[in-house]
């Protein structure tokens, strides 16, 4: 018996809609219909096998400029361990100075797969000024601040 | 500004760029690159944010640069390829750096670290992006309790603030980034009961719809609007209606979702402050300048690109409509080529299309069209025309207002052409 599935591509902003002619335990795709490129045939065959997608969020940063650094997963997770896997990096922090690039883990859940930073993020500087420090008068904004922190 | 220009605070009180480019995102970091290579030897980019890179840095979800690099990028990354490029053809960035105000004679005043400057620059490139549109905006009666986000700010909160914005979500409007944040709320353990949209199609792509929220099993009610939004202090609950055909709520269709949070994607608009007070004409439609081919205002010597000029879909080609105009900005600094260069040849869009960039062309120029049709289409033909002469074709198996289409002349317009026409016909 040969099912048909409809899904949509989602590895370019094309969005071609695919339908999958498989067998009846949706496993094996025997006919393909709606790609524009070679890339659908492997997205639908993986849709069906072991569905992945991107990891990307956010992890903590300790003495950054910023409170947090982007991350990406290095290749796409199994789609099931995303929810997982976002829940375990709002408990881990990373240091400054962060390169882009970074491996910020080595293995996201056991899947094999790194977690690397998508952006730098500097070491926060001693002079730089705290945004709690800029005061509203009448207006205008200024800086409070004229002492040097340590 | 009168308070403001007697305040010299700085030791320069005048630069004199070649270029200056207001906005140092996707639009203007590739615009300076450009126009570094093109020839222009001052290139100055002034950034109201501590960093570059626009809205591209909260953006931290992948997508960007398909079409580009052929490689799935996440924002900060592909934000960090023009920085770099910028940086390193011999751009000037001031960071922490507002443009105030911007005359008709391109005169241009900001205030950054360095005090409060005067810029006259030989052309002035407006990549200054868009805002989204507001609860103000769309006009939604209740009371006006915390919790009510722009999907933009939900990002900023989430993504570079480190702070959660609630656990009961429903998010009105399907546009790009609304669809974004449903999947990135429900990853981050907010539980998103429902996008609704008052079109019977989505705002964003199609893509969208699939890997945020059929994945995660969120569902979208198209032709279905937020009526009420109560709550005393915070967000209670939201009243959602089913919508008619002439877009009228029909009664008794009514459902009361008890959330906490709701969160807004219902458009962008070009952020044009700058041009207004300059004397730029703007469009009605895009909300953005009326430029010519060369994305040249009708103020000799300014320029508008990327989500200034009209929404773009992907930002692979805001950089590439920024690297268009700063190249025509070098060749108008060269040329000295003041009103002279104007394009004269009016683009008229069919009816079926929402609007036509650019909105003149040069003759003898051979433009990059875009456009974006008013509702969803199956296979079509667009055709560019100039007399009897076409100018240039291509066929789609459908068209979504979601998406910006784009085709090249084949040819340029003619000397004698008098009128751009701008056809979609069955195919």
């Amino acid at each position: 018996m040969i099912v048909e599935k409809e899904i949509q591509c989602v590895i370019c902003p094309a969005g071609c809609e695919l339908r999958l002619f498989c067998d009846a335990t949706a496993a094996v795709l025997h006919r393909l219909e709606g790609a524009a490129c070679a890339k659908g045939r492997e997205f639908a065959e993986r849709e069906l096998t072991d569905p992945r997608r991107t990891l990307t969020s956010t992890v903590k940063v300790r003495g950054g400029r910023f409170p947090l650094v982007s991350v990406r997963s290095a290749a796409p997770l199994p789609k099931h361990i995303l929810p997982a896997a976002v829940a375990m990096l709002g408990a881990i922090w990373t240091e400054a100075p962060v390169a882009a690039g970074q491996i910020i883990l080595a293995d996201i859940m056991g899947a094999g797969i790194a977690l690397v930073a998508t952006e730098a993020v500097e070491r926060k500087k001693n002079d730089e000024i705290p945004e709690k420090r800029i005061v509203r008068v009448t207006g205008f904004l200024y800086n409070s601040n004229q002492r040097r922190e340590t | 500004m009168a308070f403001y220009r007697g305040n010299e605070m700085s030791e320069e009180k005048i630069l004199r760029p070649d270029l200056a480019i207001i906005g140092g995102g996707p639009a203007g970091l590739a615009a300076a690159a450009a126009a570094r290579s093109a020839g222009a030897e001052r290139v100055l980019v002034l950034e109201r944010e501590p960093l570059a890179g626009g809205i591209l840095n909260q953006c931290v979800h992948d997508g960007f640069g398909l079409v580009r690099f052929g490689e799935n990028l996440t924002g900060p990354e592909y934000a960090a390829r023009f920085l770099q490029a910028a940086l390193a053809a011999g751009v000037e960035i001031r960071p922490q750096t507002m443009a105030l105000e911007l005359t008709a004679q391109k005169q241009l005043w900001i205030l950054g670290p360095r005090g409060y400057v005067r810029v006259e620059a030989g052309a002035v490139i407006l990549a200054t992006g868009c805002r989204e549109r507001t609860r103000g905006a769309i006009q939604i009666p209740g009371s006006r309790p915390a919790g009510v986000f722009t999907a933009g700010a939900a990002q900023y909160y989430l993504n570079r603030q480190n702070l959660m914005i609630g656990r009961r979500v429903l998010i009105l409007g399907s546009g790009d980034i609304g669809l974004i944040m449903a999947r990135r709320l429900t990853l981050e353990g907010a539980r998103v009961l429902a996008v609704v949209e008052k079109m019977p199609y989505a705002g964003g792509l199609t893509r969208n719809i699939s890997q945020c929220l059929e994945d995660y099993d969120i569902p979208l009610y198209l032709n279905h609007t937020v009526t009420k939004i109560e709550g005393r202090q915070r967000v209670e609950s939201v009243t959602v209606v089913r919508l008619d055909e002439a877009g009228r709520a029909v009664s008794g269709a009514e459902r009361v979702y008890d959330c906490d949070t709701v969160i807004l994607s219902v458009g962008l608009i070009p952020e044009n402050e700058l041009a207004l007070q300059a004397g730029v004409e703007l469009s009605p439609v895009t909300g953005g300048a009326m430029v010519g081919d060369d994305l040249q205002t009708n103020i000799p010597g300014l320029f508008a690109c990327g989500n200034a000029l009209h929404v773009h879909d992907l930002v692979d080609y805001v950089s590439a409509e920024g690297e268009t105009a700063a190249r025509n900005a070098v060749t108008f600094i060269r040329a000295e080529n003041r009103a002279a260069a104007r394009p004269l040849i009016p683009v008229r869009p069919a009816a079926g299309l929402r609007y036509v960039m650019p909105f003149f062309v040069r003759p003898g120029a051979r433009p990059l069209i875009s456009l974006r049709v008013k509702e969803p289409l199956g296979r079509r033909r667009i055709v560019v025309k100039a007399g009897g002469r076409i100018l240039a074709e291509r066929k789609f198996p459908r068209l979504a207002p979601a998406k910006m289409e784009r085709l090249t002349l084949r040819e340029p317009v003619p000397l004698a052409a008098t009128l751009l026409e701008v056809m979609i016909y069955d195919s």
